[in-house]
């Protein structure tokens, strides 16, 4: 009995590390993908530098899954890192380019509320730079 | 010849040192991305960004020097690649960020501070209606009292006067025998008397009437006489009431003669009333509160 129980003890500590290798790090491989959707969420398809890297972080997604299935796994981590790198660069690039249209937005406001102010004959008295 | 071979046999492995040693495109596209990051605004607003990236290109580094051109330097300089690109594009994104909130907040204290100079204005507005408000009841009271000061003043009147009342215009007709003794141009004290609550009204006005006193005789004596007699009358009249405190601009005097008359010369009560000083009020304007 004691024999068995070494015994199922030895092959669950074989298999862990056997099972872990032969999947990608699953937190890295949510995060990627979590990325991606993001990106494309925020129309990063739009933005021709974002698009690129949706693209290239789709297909080297793609390519660590498979590397890993045909059993080359480092490889397939480092294709990972990569995938994940440019999914990153894409939902910052898609946030900045949303950003920078809402930036734009905000000051044509306040330039054409001082506008209404002036030929309303209220001007503020306050004077920000435009930027 | 056997020293050629040799020769070219050298330059070849020479070269295949020289890329041997050479890094990937990826490492050098990552060395120069990281340098622009490094040297750019990101230095100062992504700092986690670019030390990520350093950290990645070190590790490029030594895979390039473990075995350059293996694809492991390729994947490690790519992710620096991309993560010095982050930097840069995550500082872009913290200016754009930055703007915003600025132009947000100046939105509001421009809409602010507008809000109170419409405030000021509209408080100023309101000083200033209540003031022509204040002002004008004023003028309208004064006028008010001025009216019934000459309506109880030219009531006075109303024993020897004949007095018509119009939108603008007010004639009061005296007849000659109360204001004057037969043939003559100096007032009666009675004359003076009831004549000099009209002025006390008309005064008050200032310039805001025009006075016109018509003096008037019957057909009997000479055109020339009757008209000196009319002229006399009238400036007596005139004189007193400028004696009395009537601005003497707004006064006139015109002697009329026997022209006009208002009654048969033929009988003597016609005659009596031919005899006659019209004193023409028009008002011009309202009267200033005093």
């Amino acid at each position: 009995m004691f024999h068995s129980r070494i015994l199922v003890a030895s092959s669950v500590l074989v298999l862990v590390p056997a099972c872990a290798s032969t999947v990608l790090p699953q937190q890295q491989l949510m995060d990627t993908q979590g990325a991606i959707t993001s990106a494309e969420e925020l129309k990063g398809d739009e933005n021709p530098d974002a698009k690129l890297h949706l693209q290239f972080a789709r297909e080297q997604l793609a390519a660590a899954k498979e590397m890993m299935a045909n059993g080359d796994e480092e490889e397939a981590e480092r294709m990972l890192d990569r995938a994940t790198a440019d999914a990153e660069l894409a939902l910052t690039l898609a946030r900045t380019e949303q950003l920078r249209a809402e930036s734009r937005e905000a000051r044509t406001e306040v330039n054409e509320l001082r506008t209404e102010g002036v030929e309303a004959g209220t001007p503020a008295t306050t004077t920000a730079s435009s930027k | 010849m056997n020293r050629t071979i040799p020769t070219s046999i050298f330059a070849v492995s020479l070269l295949s040192l020289a890329c041997a040693h050479d890094p990937s495109k990826e490492l050098v596209s990552a060395r120069r991305t990281y340098e622009t990051a490094a040297n750019g605004p990101a230095a100062e607003t992504a700092k986690t960004e670019v030390y990520d990236a350093k950290k990645a290109l070190t590790r490029a580094e030594k895979a390039h020097d473990r075995k350059s051109g293996s694809q492991e330097e390729v994947d490690l300089a790519y992710v620096a690649l991309r993560k010095a690109d982050y930097a840069i594009a995550y500082s872009t994104y913290l200016q754009y960020q930055s703007n915003t909130e600025k132009a947000k907040a100046e939105y509001l204290t421009t809409l602010e501070s507008q809000k109170n100079n419409a405030q000021d204005q509209l408080a100023d507005t309101k000083d200033e209606l209540e003031a022509k408000n204040k002002a004008l009841m004023a003028a309208q009271a004064a006028r008010k009292a001025l009216e019934l000061q000459l309506v109880s003043a030219l009531g006075s009147l109303s024993e020897m006067a004949k007095i018509k009342q119009e939108e603008q215009r007010t004639v009061i007709t005296l007849n000659g025998a109360v204001l004057f003794k037969s043939d003559e141009t100096q007032l009666l004290p009675i004359a003076k008397e009831k004549l000099g609550q009209v002025a006390d009204v008309l005064k008050q006005y200032g310039d805001q009437y025009s006075i016109t006193v018509n003096g008037y005789t019957d057909s009997r004596g000479s055109d020339v006489h009757n008209q000196q007699l009319s002229q006399g009358r009238a400036e007596s009249v005139r004189s007193f009431l400028v004696s009395r405190g009537v601005a003497e601009g707004v006064v006139s005097a015109i002697g009329q003669g026997e022209a006009q008359p208002v009654a048969d010369n033929k009988s003597a009560e016609g005659r009596a009333n031919n005899r006659r000083v019209e004193i023409v009020v028009d008002r011009i304007g309202t009267p200033e509160a005093k």
